[in-house]
């Protein structure tokens, strides 16, 4: 492996804010056809790292070299056009242009002094097809799936002809099927001498595509090696800096019979169908299936977001009609959104300001702020959740994803919830905060809070739940106890509904 | 058609079914409004809107607002009715100066949006105010003349369209192509879809936009130019009204004022809709200070539907 050629050397970077160093003497080498695992806690320094070497920051210490000869890029685009591509974590997509539009973006084929439509979608199909993922060209971006823009990105990003491919968290919106296909293309690329960076929280990802691994530790280097001579554990164990045993907190040993929540016979428009689904009090109960069948939609309706269009809704026995978050706080319900930086949080607000956003009322008096009372709260949250925040009056957005999810939980745990609705809770969050989540939600249901939790992610479905339902294109098409629970068995249940299933025995 | 033009496109349709309404029952209802003089009037009015319309319409695709319009129209007819009496070099002269005010003005607008930061409605507010004092000075009330032999050419006819109809017409075909064929005009999309995603895609957002305020501004100073023809003078205050009919027209057109949204064309049937109304209650005796009031509504209206049905989209 040692003797491919090096494209890309980077060499003791270090990168401080103000005085804050946030990633200290780091060397990273992208070599032709070799893959890289970027592993680490949140704040330890990966999309830093990241930024050097591909234009969005410049270092404040250290060197880059490309093709053996030093460079300095001056902007993403400028390291773009020198063939390194990125593949953010966030989609930068236009939602009101087409899919090969988007793909071809800034490189738009002419002919004479006008646009080649036909070729433009034309190529964009090749990128797609190259890739190994079938989506219309022609439909407009704001139309697609989640894991659709992810692809509709990740195309964007190949259609440059890059050399090296940086890619956040590639399948955080991808189900198994699709990340698989993502998997192949890496290889395939790969032996194209083509250099990637992969940065994930998914073993899986790293395992299934990468060849070495680097782990970063609060933004210094820890550990660098081939990556067969590494496991999952030692890797966690290393980026964690402790052993990692026993991840998912105890279940409940004992089961109330006082039921919570209620649905029966729920649907939300054509997208959720005849739900019905109970909710025990002080109780994890989880919501898998694959990417897309109706999970969000339920979720949102829960929380009176959009309408349930038939069926019942009871809290405590009672019927309750919730058309509106305000009418969900008044019945103690909290909601963690799937999308936390659009729904979950104010970006450009500050940590404190974000905290208290759902409890002004209680830290006033006669409308006015008692600034005292905040302090406390606001000091409480922090360090009950454990966020890693130096100054209050930070801006959320410069957080790590695992903080911002962390105050994401705060603010709504700070209105005393009875319910709590999670969508995704972990999606993009490092796994030492991901572990301190998992604990925060056992805690909080053994005060009796009812817990939902909708989840795309396979172990914490297992791990987590006292009781799992699957769905599928929009109906439960599974009812499984946590504690017996397998992978196998919940994707039987995510790949067919119960209609076919009678629709098939009907037709034999 | 293909991709995204066809959307876009598609936002014209229901001013394109709205005018076609109106024409229909207006001409029904009214022997006054079938006259062909009336309609060639309605035409020469709506030239100078859908003109100006055009300007605007590329400025709230970029997520925009252009307020200083107005007085860059006014400045316009000012130009032309100061300098252009007597050869056709002066004509020239006078168009060019119109022009060039509007682009300078365009300039400084795109250049605070762009390098300071100034939201567009505050930035072209100010130079509006900046040259409407310019043209009181240079003309306290309305005066001079237009070169005659300029004057009755743009009012000849070719066919049963004017001349400035015709090329009012020209400049939709030309902003069309641009808009929807060249990567200029892909930009444009881009930057009002998303300015820091089309930054990321490599385009060159603040060059662009500079372009756009400029553009916008230049056209204003050719729709000043129409204007002076139909006024026969120059008027300090006659552009007023054209800063909010021109956003009017383009979003009773389609055109979303949250940017990336909608196509020229509907700007066009915006301006035949909106100089309509005016025609048929200016027919009807309606006092004007009841027009605003119809065209407030009428704004109002169009950008409420247009942003429900966008919602529901999404």
């Amino acid at each position: 492996m040692k003797d491919t050629k090096t494209i890309l050397l980077g060499k003791n970077l270090s990168k401080e804010f103000n005085g804050n160093v946030v990633l200290e003497d780091v060397s990273i080498e992208c070599r032709e056809g070799s893959a890289i695992a970027i592993v680490g806690e949140n704040g330890a320094g990966k999309s830093t790292l990241m930024n050097l070497i591909s234009g969005g920051l410049s270092p404040s210490k250290g060197s880059i070299e490309m093709d053996g000869k030093e460079i300095r890029f001056k902007s993403p685009v400028e390291a773009g056009e020198k063939g390194i591509a990125f593949v953010h974590q966030e989609l930068s997509l236009m939602e009101e242009m087409t899919v090969g539009e988007n793909i071809m973006l800034g490189r738009e084929p002419k002919k004479g002094p006008f646009l080649d439509q036909k070729k433009l979608h034309r190529q964009a199909e090749k990128v797609l097809a190259d890739i190994g993922y079938e989506i219309d060209v022609n439909r407009m971006v704001c139309e697609l799936s989640p894991a659709q823009c992810q692809i509709t990105e990740i195309a964007k990003a190949w259609s440059s002809h890059p050399r090296i491919v940086i890619f956040d968290e590639p399948t955080s919106r991808l189900n198994k099927a699709e990340s698989r296909i993502l998997f192949d293309f890496i290889r395939r690329i790969l032996e194209e001498k083509v250099s990637v960076i992969m940065i994930s929280h998914r073993m899986d990802d790293i395992y299934q595509t990468c060849n070495e691994v680097l782990i970063l530790k609060d933004g210094r280097f820890v550990f660098h090696s081939p990556l067969d001579q590494t496991n999952e554990e030692m890797l966690i164990s290393k980026m964690v800096g402790r052993d990692f045993k026993n991840v998912y907190p105890e279940r409940r040993k004992t089961k109330d019979d006082k039921i919570k929540i209620s649905l029966r016979n729920a649907s939300v428009g054509s997208t959720v169908t005849d739900v019905s689904i109970d909710v025990p009090e002080g109780t994890v109960v989880g919501i898998g299936g694959l990417e897309g069948q109706g999970q969000r939609e339920l979720s949102r309706a829960l929380f009176g977001l959009t309408p349930f269009t038939a069926g019942d809704y009871m809290i405590d026995g009672k019927k309750v009609a919730i058309h509106s978050p305000a009418d969900a706080l008044k019945h103690k319900i909290a909601f963690v959104p799937e999308d936390r930086k659009s729904e979950g949080l104010c970006l450009d607000l500050s940590v404190r300001e974000n905290i208290l956003s759902m409890v002004l009322k209680d830290n006033s008096k006669a409308g006015f702020v008692e600034k005292k009372k905040e302090e406390k709260a606001v000091e409480e949250g922090i360090r009950e959740l454990n966020i890693k925040v130096s100054n209050p009056k930070m801006k959320v957005s410069n957080l790590s994803g695992g903080n911002q999810q962390k105050i994401v939980f705060s603010k709504w745990i700070k209105t005393k919830p009875e319910i709590l609705y999670l969508n995704e809770p972990t999606r993009g969050v490092d796994v030492q905060s991901k572990l301190e989540i998992y604990s925060l939600i056992r805690e909080l249901t053994k005060t009796g809070v009812s817990v939902v939790i909708f989840t795309s992610d396979m172990l914490e479905l297992i791990g987590l739940s006292d009781e799992i339902y699957v769905m599928y294109e929009g109906q439960i098409s599974g009812h499984i106890a946590g504690a017996e629970a397998t992978e196998e068995k919940i994707m039987q249940f995510s790949a067919k509904s119960p209609r076919s299933e009678a629709e098939r025995r009907k037709e034999a | 058609m293909t991709g995204s033009v066809k959307k876009q496109v598609k936002q014209a349709v229901p001013s394109m079914v709205v005018l076609i309404a109106m024409i229909l029952i207006a001409s029904l209802v009214s022997p006054t409004f079938r006259n062909a003089y009336n309609i060639r009037n309605i035409a020469a009015q709506a030239a100078v809107l859908a003109v100006v319309a055009v300007a605007q319409c590329k400025v709230l695709l970029i997520g925009g607002i252009d307020m200083s319009v107005s007085s860059i129209i006014s400045f316009g007819t000012i130009m032309v009715a100061m300098f252009s009496q007597d050869t056709a070099g002066q004509v020239i002269f006078s168009i060019l100066l119109a022009v060039g005010a509007g682009a300078l003005t365009g300039l400084v607008n795109g250049i605070g949006v762009v390098k300071f930061g100034i939201p567009a409605m505050i930035i072209t507010i100010s130079t509006q105010a900046f040259l409407k004092g310019i043209c009181l000075i240079l003309m306290p009330s309305g005066g001079g003349s237009v070169n005659t032999g300029f004057s009755s050419f743009m009012r000849s006819r070719i066919g049963v369209l004017n001349v400035s109809i015709i090329l009012a017409i020209l400049i939709y075909v030309i902003v069309f192509a641009v808009l929807h064929y060249t990567r200029f005009g892909r930009n444009i999309y881009a930057i009002g879809n998303g300015e820091v995603y089309a930054e990321q895609s490599g385009i060159k957002t603040k060059k662009n936009i500079v372009l756009i305020y400029v553009l916008s501004g230049a056209i204003a100073g050719i729709a000043g130019v129409f204007l002076s023809v139909r006024i026969s003078t120059g008027n300090p205050l006659v552009g007023d009204s054209y800063a909010m009919d021109s956003v009017a027209a383009a979003v009773v057109g389609g055109i979303s004022m949250n940017g990336g949204v909608g196509s020229v064309i509907g700007a066009f049937f915006g301006a035949f809709i909106l100089t309509l109304i005016n025609n048929i209650m200016n027919n009807m005796g309606i006092s004007p200070y009841y027009q605003y009031i119809a065209k407030g509504i009428i704004l109002v209206a169009s950008l409420m539907i247009f942003q429900i049905k966008r919602k529901e989209m999404k």
